[in-house]
Parts: C-alpha cells; sequence; structure tokens
C-alpha cells in the first residue's frame, strides 16, 4: 500500500477530500428558512457600519456609558457572528456558484454594480471575519482609553473586511479593500504600544496603499482587456487579455496579495503591526485582514490569469519559502516575545502562498481551506504571544521564562497556538497543510521540499521557545506573571476550539452517516474550488475507449488521485 | 419654457446686491447674516433642483436651461453652500468677502446656461474679476499680482472668441460646433483654439498656470481662497466644457494638448502635495491634481469622458471651496492643524475627509469621480495619462496622510506647552461637518448623480 493510499484510508483524509455523501442526506438543519432575506451580506457589510455610528453617537455624560460601547461592539461582533453561522448553516453545499447574492446597478454606465455574493470560498472567509472579529473585541475588554473612538474604528475595520469578502464587483471591492486600512492604522497608531506605535501605522498605511495601488491598475486593466462592458468580478476573471498584459496584470495581483498576506519582501508592516497593536487589533489584522491576501490571490489571480499564473507560480513559491526561512531566522534571533509571535504568524501566510502556487485542484482547495485555518492560527498565535506578555508584564525573553507553573493556561494555549502554526494533526491547519504540500509536490516540488524544511526549523525554533518561556526555570527577578483572565481565555479559547473542532471534524460531524448540524468546512470549500482549478486540472488517464474528462465537473468532489 | 425656472440666478445675484446694500447702510454682521446667506443658497440650490428640470429657451434663445446647465448651477451652489457653511465668519470680512462670493457663483450660473460666446465670455469674467477683487481687498500685493494674470487670461479668451467669431461667422455655441465639424482643420485654426482654451487653463489653474493662480490664492484669507480655487475654477471648467462641446471640430488640435496638461497637473499636483507641509498649500495643490483629472475627463472629447468630468467637478468645487476655510488662516503652519483632531473635532473631521476627498481616497466622492475618468481614459485609449495620474494619485494620498498624522496623532502646542490638564474643551461647531457629510454621501447617491452628468454630457451635443 502506497502512502497516499495509506492516507485516503484514514477517516480524516476521507473526511477532508470527499464531501457528504449524497444531497439528500441533508437534514433540515438549525436555522433552515430563518434567513429569509436577500439583504443578508449587506446587513454583515453595513450592520457594523451603523453600529459604529451608534457608538460615535451615543450621549455620554461624563465618561458614565463608556463600558456600553464595549457592550454595543460585543452585541454587535456577537450579532454578526450568530447570522454568519446560520448563512453556513443554510449555504447550499452540493450546487456551485454565488448564494445570497444582491446586484444593484451603481454606475451602470461604466458597469460598476453594488454586487454582493458568497460562494463557499467567501462564506469560509466570512465565518473567519466574524469569529475572528468577535474574539478581537472580547480581547479588546480592557481597552479604558478613549474607548467611544477604539470600538467605532474597530467595528468600522470588521465592515470594510467583511465588504472585501462579500464583493462580486471589482469597485466595490477596491472600495472596501482600501477602506480596511484606514481605521487599523488610526487604531494602531492610537492605541498601540508607544514609542512604536506611530512607525507601525505608517507601515501598514504604506505597504497597504501600496497593495491598494496594484489593485486598483490591475482591476482597470482587466477592465480594459474584458472590453469595458463591466467591473463585475466573473466578467473580469473570464477577461483574455494577451500574454504580455496578463502577466503585468498577474504581477499588479500578485504585489496587491503579498503585501498583505504578507511574503518576503513586503512584510515589513507586519512584524510592526502585530507586536505593537492592542491585543484586538493585533488579532484582526493577523487572523482575516491579512488573509484578504490570500483570498485576493485565489479569487482573481489564480482564478482569471491561468497562463501568467503559472509563469509566476515559481516565484510565489519561492517567496513562500523565504518567509518561512525569514520566519525561523528572525524569531531565533527574537528577544522579545510579541515579536516572536509576530515572526510565528507570518507562517500560515507562506504555507497558503504556496497553495496557490501550486495550482494543482488539491493544493487550490488546500489553500482556500488554509486561508480559513491558517487565519486561525496566526491570530491565536499573535494573541497568546500578547496575552503572555501582558500578564507576565514583559515582553523580554530574557526576562519571561518558566512561566508554565505559574499561568498554565496561557501556557497551553501558546502550545496550542504554536502547534498550529506548524501544521500539526488534529488542528485544523493540518488537513489544510497536508492538501497544500501533497498537491504541490508535482508543480512546485523544490519549493514544497524546502517550505517543509523551513517549517521543522520553525518547529525548532518554537521549541526553544516554549522551552525557555514556558518550561524552564522560572526567573526569580521577573515581576510576578498573573495566568490568563477571563476575557482572555475566551477570546484564546474560542480560536483554539475552532482550530481543534475543524481539525478533529473537517467535513462535519455525522451521526450514521448522516450531516449533523455542521455541513462541513471542507464540503463547503468544495462548492467552489472545482470551477476554480478546472483549468490547472491535468487530464487524468482514462481507460482505452472512455472519453477523458479534462477537468472535474462543479460540485464533484476531489479526490486525491485527481490531483496532478 | 416659464421665467420662474431664472427664480435661483436671482436670488444669487440679489444675495449679492443685498450684502453690498447692507454694508453701505451700516448694517452689522453678525452670524445671522451669514446663516440669512447660507439659507437664500439653500433655497436658490432647492429651486433649481425642482424648477431646473425644464429644458428651453428665453430671451430668444440667449439663455438655455439643459441638463447640463442643471448640474452644473447644482454643483456652484453646492460649493457656494459648503462655503459659506464653513466659513469663519467672526474673523472674515463677511461684508466684503461674501457677496463676491455669491457673484463668482453668479458667473458660473451664466456660464452654465450660456448660448453663445458673449454669455460665456461674461460668466468666466464676473467669476475671474471677483476672484481678483477678493485679493485685492483682503491681500493687496497678491490681488495685484493676480490681476496681472487675470488680465492675460481675459486677453487670450478676448482675442481667440473674437477670432473664432471671425473665422466662423458664428457667435452661438452650436453655430460654432457645426461650422467647424463641417470646416477643415488649418493651422491658424488650431493655434487659435490652443490659445483660447489656454485663457481657460489659466483660470482653471491648470498646470504650469496652476503656480500663478492657485499660489496666489494660498496668500489670502480662508474664504478668499476657496472662492478662488473653487468658485472661479469652476465656472472656467464649466466654461472649458461647454467650449470643448463647440470645439469637437478641432479636437485634432487639443486634445494631445488638454491630455499633456492634465498628465502635467495630476503629476506635479502629486508631487507638490508630498512636498509641502502648510495645510493651505498642501490644499491648493491637491486641487490642482484634481483639476487635472477634470482636465483628462475632457481630452477624451466624447460624451461619456465629459461626463465623467462633470462627475468629478462637484466634488472637486465641493472640496476646493470648504477646504481652505477648514483648513485655517493663510500663514497657518504644519503645527496649526497639529492635535486639531483633539482641539477641535468637527473641523478635524471635515478638513480630514475634505483633503481624502481631494487626493481620490475611497470611498470619498472624489475617488468615485476619479475612478469613473480612469475607466473612461482607458477606453478612450489615453493610458497613458491614467499611468502619470496613478502616480500623482499615490503621491497626494502619501501627502494627505501626513496631514492627519499631524492632526490626529501629533501633540497640539497646548499640549507641548505642558497644559494637557487645562485643556479647554473640544469646539463643536456643526458647519465643518457639512462637507465631510457631502463627501460621504455622494456616492451612495453616485447611480442617479451620474446619470444627471451623463444626461448633461449629452447637452453638449458630445457624442
Amino acid at each position: 500500500m502506497t502512502g497516499a493510499n495509506l492516507l485516503a484510508a484514514t477517516p480524516l483524509w476521507a473526511a477532508v477530500v470527499n464531501p457528504s455523501p449524497s444531497p439528500s442526506a441533508t437534514p433540515a438543519t438549525f436555522g433552515a428558512n430563518v434567513i429569509g432575506f436577500s439583504f443578508l451580506l449587506s446587513l454583515l457589510v453595513w450592520g457594523p457600519a451603523v453600529m459604529a455610528v451608534v457608538i460615535a453617537l451615543v450621549p455620554n455624560p461624563r465618561g458614565r456609558y463608556e463600558r456600553w460601547f464595549l457592550g454595543i461592539a460585543f452585541w454587535t461582533s456577537a450579532s454578526v457572528l450568530a447570522l454568519t453561522l446560520i448563512a453556513y448553516q443554510q449555504f447550499q453545499v452540493f450546487t456551485t456558484g454565488v448564494q445570497f447574492e444582491e446586484n444593484l446597478p451603481w454606475l451602470p454606465s461604466i458597469g460598476v454594480s453594488y454586487h454582493l455574493g458568497v460562494d463557499g470560498i467567501g462564506i469560509s472567509m466570512l465565518l473567519l471575519s466574524a469569529l475572528v472579529g468577535l474574539c478581537a473585541v472580547i480581547a479588546s475588554w480592557e481597552v479604558r482609553e478613549r474607548p467611544r473612538s477604539y470600538f467605532v474604528l474597530l467595528l468600522l475595520a470588521e465592515a470594510a473586511v467583511n465588504g472585501t469578502i462579500a464583493a462580486r464587483d471589482f469597485f466595490v471591492l477596491l472600495l472596501f479593500w482600501s477602506a480596511v486600512a484606514v481605521p487599523l492604522a488610526l487604531l494602531v497608531a492610537g492605541w498601540g504600544e508607544r514609542p512604536r506605535a506611530a512607525g507601525a501605522a505608517w507601515r501598514l498605511l504604506g505597504y497597504w496603499g501600496l497593495s491598494s495601488a496594484a489593485l486598483l491598475a490591475a482591476g482597470l486593466l482587466l477592465y480594459q482587456a474584458a472590453g469595458g462592458s463591466d467591473f463585475a468580478i466573473d466578467t473580469l476573471t473570464h477577461a483574455t487579455p494577451t500574454g504580455r498584459l496578463q502577466l503585468v496584470i498577474a504581477a499588479l495581483l500578485l504585489v496587491a496579495g503579498i503585501s498583505r498576506l504578507p511574503l518576503v519582501p513586503l512584510h515589513g508592516w507586519a512584524r510592526a503591526v502585530w507586536s505593537e497593536a492592542p491585543t484586538g487589533v493585533a488579532l484582526l489584522t493577523a487572523g482575516v485582514a491579512s488573509r484578504l491576501g490570500g483570498y485576493l490571490l485565489i479569487r482573481v489571480m489564480a482564478a482569471g490569469e491561468h497562463d501568467a499564473s503559472r509563469t509566476l507560480a515559481p516565484i510565489l513559491s519561492g517567496l513562500a519559502v523565504l518567509t518561512v526561512g525569514y520566519a525561523a531566522l528572525a524569531a531565533i534571533r527574537s528577544r522579545d516575545l510579541r515579536r516572536l509571535g509576530a515572526y510565528l504568524a507570518l507562517i500560515p501566510g507562506a504555507v497558503t502562498a504556496l497553495g496557490v502556487a501550486g495550482l494543482s485542484p488539491l493544493s487550490l482547495e488546500g489553500a482556500v481551506l488554509s486561508l480559513f485555518t491558517g487565519g486561525l492560527a496566526a491570530a491565536l498565535v499573535v494573541g497568546a504571544t500578547a496575552a503572555l506578555a501582558e500578564r507576565a508584564q514583559t515582553r523580554s525573553l530574557a526576562t519571561a521564562a518558566g512561566l508554565a507553573g505559574r499561568a498554565p493556561k496561557l501556557a497551553w494555549l501558546l502550545v496550542a497556538a504554536c502547534l498550529a502554526v506548524l501544521c500539526v494533526p488534529f488542528l485544523a491547519t493540518f488537513p489544510a497543510g497536508l492538501m497544500i504540500f501533497l498537491g504541490s509536490f508535482r508543480t512546485q516540488a523544490p519549493a514544497a521540499l524546502l517550505l517543509a524544511l523551513g517549517l521543522v526549523a520553525d518547529a525548532g525554533v518554537v521549541a526553544w521557545m516554549l522551552h525557555r518561556v514556558l518550561f524552564g526555570a522560572p526567573n526569580p527577578d521577573a515581576p510576578n506573571p498573573g495566568d490568563a483572565t477571563l476575557p482572555q481565555a475566551w477570546f484564546l479559547g474560542i480560536l483554539v476550539g475552532t482550530l481543534l473542532w475543524v481539525g478533529l471534524v473537517p467535513g462535519g460531524p455525522k451521526l450514521f452517516g448522516v450531516p449533523l448540524f455542521d455541513p462541513g468546512l471542507v464540503n463547503v470549500v468544495n462548492t467552489s474550488t472545482p470551477d476554480l482549478s478546472s483549468p490547472y486540472a491535468v487530464p487524468s488517464p482514462s481507460a482505452p475507449g472512455s472519453s477523458q474528462s479534462p477537468s472535474p465537473s462543479p460540485g464533484t468532489p476531489t479526490s486525491p488521485s485527481a490531483g496532478p | 419654457m416659464k421665467t420662474t425656472v431664472l427664480v435661483p440666478e436671482l436670488l444669487v445675484a440679489g444675495a449679492a446686491v443685498g450684502l453690498f446694500v447692507a454694508h453701505r447702510r451700516g448694517v452689522v454682521a453678525g452670524r445671522w447674516l451669514a446663516s440669512g446667506a447660507l439659507v437664500a443658497t439653500l433655497v436658490a440650490l432647492g429651486l433649481e433642483l425642482w424648477l431646473g428640470g425644464q429644458i428651453g429657451t428665453l430671451f430668444g434663445g440667449g439663455w438655455q436651461q439643459d441638463r447640463f446647465s442643471v448640474f452644473a448651477k447644482a454643483a456652484m451652489l453646492l460649493g457656494l453652500a459648503a462655503l459659506i457653511a464653513t466659513g469663519d465668519w467672526d474673523s472674515e470680512s463677511l461684508h466684503e468677502v461674501l457677496p463676491l462670493g455669491f457673484l463668482a457663483a453668479f458667473g458660473g450660473m451664466v456660464v452654465a446656461s450660456a448660448t453663445n460666446l458673449v454669455a460665456l465670455w461674461a460668466g468666466v469674467e464676473l467669476a475671474g474679476i471677483s476672484g481678483v477683487a477678493v485679493a485685492g481687498i483682503l491681500a493687496t500685493g497678491s490681488g495685484l499680482r493676480l490681476l496681472r494674470v487675470s488680465v492675460l487670461a481675459t486677453a487670450l479668451v478676448t482675442i481667440g472668441f473674437a477670432y473664432l467669431y471671425a473665422v466662423t461667422g458664428a457667435s452661438t455655441l452650436s453655430g460654432l460646433r457645426q461650422t467647424l465639424v463641417s470646416e477643415q482643420l488649418t493651422l491658424p485654426l488650431a493655434l487659435i483654439s490652443l490659445l483660447t482654451l489656454s485663457g481657460l487653463a489659466v483660470r482653471l489653474g491648470l498646470t504650469p498656470f496652476a503656480a500663478p493662480t492657485f499660489e496666489r490664492g494660498i496668500g489670502l484669507t480662508p474664504v478668499g481662497s476657496g472662492i478662488l480655487h473653487g468658485l472661479v475654477a469652476g465656472t472656467a471648467a464649466l466654461a472649458l466644457a461647454k467650449l470643448l462641446g463647440a470645439l469637437y471640430g478641432t479636437s485634432p488640435a487639443w486634445s494631445l494638448w488638454l491630455g499633456g496638461l492634465a498628465t502635467l497637473a495630476m503629476v506635479v499636483g502629486g508631487l507638490r502635495a508630498t512636498a509641502v507641509t502648510a495645510p493651505r498649500t498642501l490644499m491648493a495643490w491637491l486641487t490642482v491634481q484634481q483639476v487635472g483629472w477634470v482636465a483628462a475627463g475632457l481630452a477624451t472629447h466624447d460624451r461619456r469622458g465629459a461626463a465623467a468630468a462633470l462627475f468629478l467637478l462637484v466634488p472637486l468645487v465641493l472640496a476646493a471651496t470648504a477646504g481652505p476655510p477648514l483648513s485655517g488662516g493663510a500663514d497657518s503652519e504644519p503645527a496649526g492643524v497639529a492635535g486639531l483632531g483633539r482641539r477641535e473635532p468637527a473641523r478635524a473631521v471635515g478638513l480630514g475627509l475634505v483633503l481624502l476627498s481631494l487626493a481620490g481616497v475611497p470611498p470619498l466622492a472624489g475617488f468615485f469621480g476619479e475612478f469613473t475618468v480612469a475607466a473612461e481614459l482607458l477606453r478612450a485609449g489615453l493610458g497613458w495619462v491614467l499611468a502619470c495620474g496613478l502616480l500623482g494619485w499615490l503621491l497626494g494620498a502619501a501627502g494627505v496622510v501626513r496631514a492627519l498624522w499631524l492632526m490626529y496623532l501629533e501633540p497640539g502646542p497646548e499640549e507641548i506647552r505642558g497644559q494637557r490638564g487645562s485643556r479647554r474643551p473640544a469646539v463643536w461647531a456643526p458647519g465643518p461637518l457639512v462637507p465631510a457629510v457631502l463627501v460621504l454621501a455622494y456616492g451612495f447617491f453616485a447611480n442617479p448623480i451620474h446619470d444627471l452628468a451623463v444626461q448633461g454630457a449629452a447637452a453638449l451635443g458630445l457624442r
């Protein structure tokens, strides 16, 4: 029995690569028919923005109602999560195409419309956004300085992220893509750790401004290539620009994507922001705002610019390898706990990038899944290191030592975060990483091998860090550390719990083969990836006399053997 | 067509005359007078939108009401309203400045309804003279220098119009258009077209003419600068759009020239915006940059490009008139806006959003306009103009980020002096929020506004 066959025989693998057995097996689920209106996505996008305005306008005589702002932000994020969960429940996993669609003309003469909709990729990203958004609010429980402005900006950032994910029109995508940067930069600058917060905010604005400019240029070139009819993303990705123009467009999209994801060499903002921002903001940035870079690479570059994507794939995979290597080297040289967490948070983005560069059905499916799982892992490692630094009352690795005994909850949450980043089994990053590595080994073998070696190096760094910070001899001169506070335990617990849930039952829980309340993230993701990856599918060798099928039909589950 | 359609013009002209008369009779200027002027402007705007739907001519065809005129007049009145709402009328010379603002807006309204070269000339000159008069009243040196530039612009436009009339024998814009379309383009005709358009480019403040026009305006009081940068430049842009419609037949002569000037304005405006630190100067160069985008839209010499330019003209006029009053006095140093976000939150929000809109940052009005122009530039094959515009856009945005940084993240002078404890309570004046709301709301109503702009461009006779 070969390794692949051995893998295919395991229940975990079967759950990853095979969606639920048949459409008829889907029972009426929790939340069915609750959402019968057609503006669900607008509600998810504009709801937080409206509540931000409410917070901005609520009277607050002598600061009496400052905790109300936190309450409004919390219940808004919780409602967004509840709505997203119901939408996730109701998502039709056995059909392809866009669901929950809204389409209104906006600037009809140039083909701009207010077009929202989600497919399997979009709904999983929305779920990630809602989860991380709620965790970001919980992580901000102790914000006492200018709470009104803080929660207004946090909700605006959440709204912009949701808008970017739900956009099906390039103009709408660009609007929200650019809008994400402003509240996040102000949050970093206004509430980050001084004196470096200002520099971090500048870097964020600089790099993300560059990504917005690159995206704008790419979109306009695609518009021209598509005949200038409209800005619908589907139209733009179906345009067929000439070879050189396609390469330029893909290169611009690559710049836009990797400066958000981020990958070396456009990673300059990440270390600064993730280590200096307040915990809630770092969580939101690492967990979901930065994943939008990978989302763009998959949604527009890989889906539309097939030839150019193939040309640029070695560059992208090379950058992914460099990023993982850089993370290992920088982490081992780091003397700052939060910075170390920031370096480790670069790894999930690099794994996603390898999946995109792999350009095989399996690696692309893994890349989509890793947007969700990597976002959770990055948020978790950034959040756990920030919480530990706060409770240990020091960021210095020279001072913080042997904390496991006095902060056991935080210690085990940090261990889980590090394991998640390294794609170990039983955590959600494992199936995603496995699909990416298996899928990209044929197309990008050297990069996949080097990236795997880089992960081994990162594991060494993690082991050293965990031994020193958690399990080494306690430092008698260090300030007295405390364990996780209740909000910290909650937000880190939600992230770990989700990673475990998706890692253990990626295809959703089943009772006697019948799916229960969760349709399974892999099944949801699978509704979109065949469409996305069909241009990259290598025709499978067929039996004599039978007709060849160049690509899996939409909705058909992808098996390991369907890869290259 | 009923003459009631003239009521907005009468209101604006009447307000100008009324303010002059009030000054002569010794009526003490107070906030109530500014409030009255604002009400008159808003009533004129409402009436324009209500009555302006009619299409037809008056005075034997000498005055025209169409979709272009309703769009253009609404833009001018909106700019005027924003100027009055944001002006600090305690420190401004209301009796002297405000009537000139009304006259400049009236000049723009005359241009919007002009059907012949004489009315076009009169409207442009009325607005231009108002700008020079504002400069002369408030700063004699600047006024004199601006007067020289204005005389040059007037001479160019007057000679150009006279020559066009002599060559074609037509004084109406439609007659001019018909004649030039059927006539072969000659070198003298091309040169005179460029000469005439150069006169308007001086008024509009396109690079390289921005330096004499806009830099003079920086030295004025905030409201004076708003009149010059917003209302006078807006009138010139309207005149340019109307004239380009008439000069359609000579478009091979001027389209490249206008594209070049637009490119220069976009790049130089962006470059200068990154190099300057004083808020008023930054505002002026961002205005130059956005004027470049408007000119680029007009350089496509077709209906869709002109519609995009008109669509951008509204945010331009709005931000350029309201911006200088929000950014403070002419001698304001960069430190003047430091800590503004804490001292005067409403003014900081207004100034920040106006600057962002001028820089074309999403999701504000300026971005919607510039994006529309960008799409039309691509469609018209002017990719090189767009590439330069995007470069200027990036530079301009960087300049604005620095200003925002000062406003929100740097300590103000009081805070530096250690008076944090005894800080004055934040000032919450509602006026500065008016342009902020408008530049935010523009995108939400982009569909009907752009539709009206398309109809306006069609009324210019463009294909």
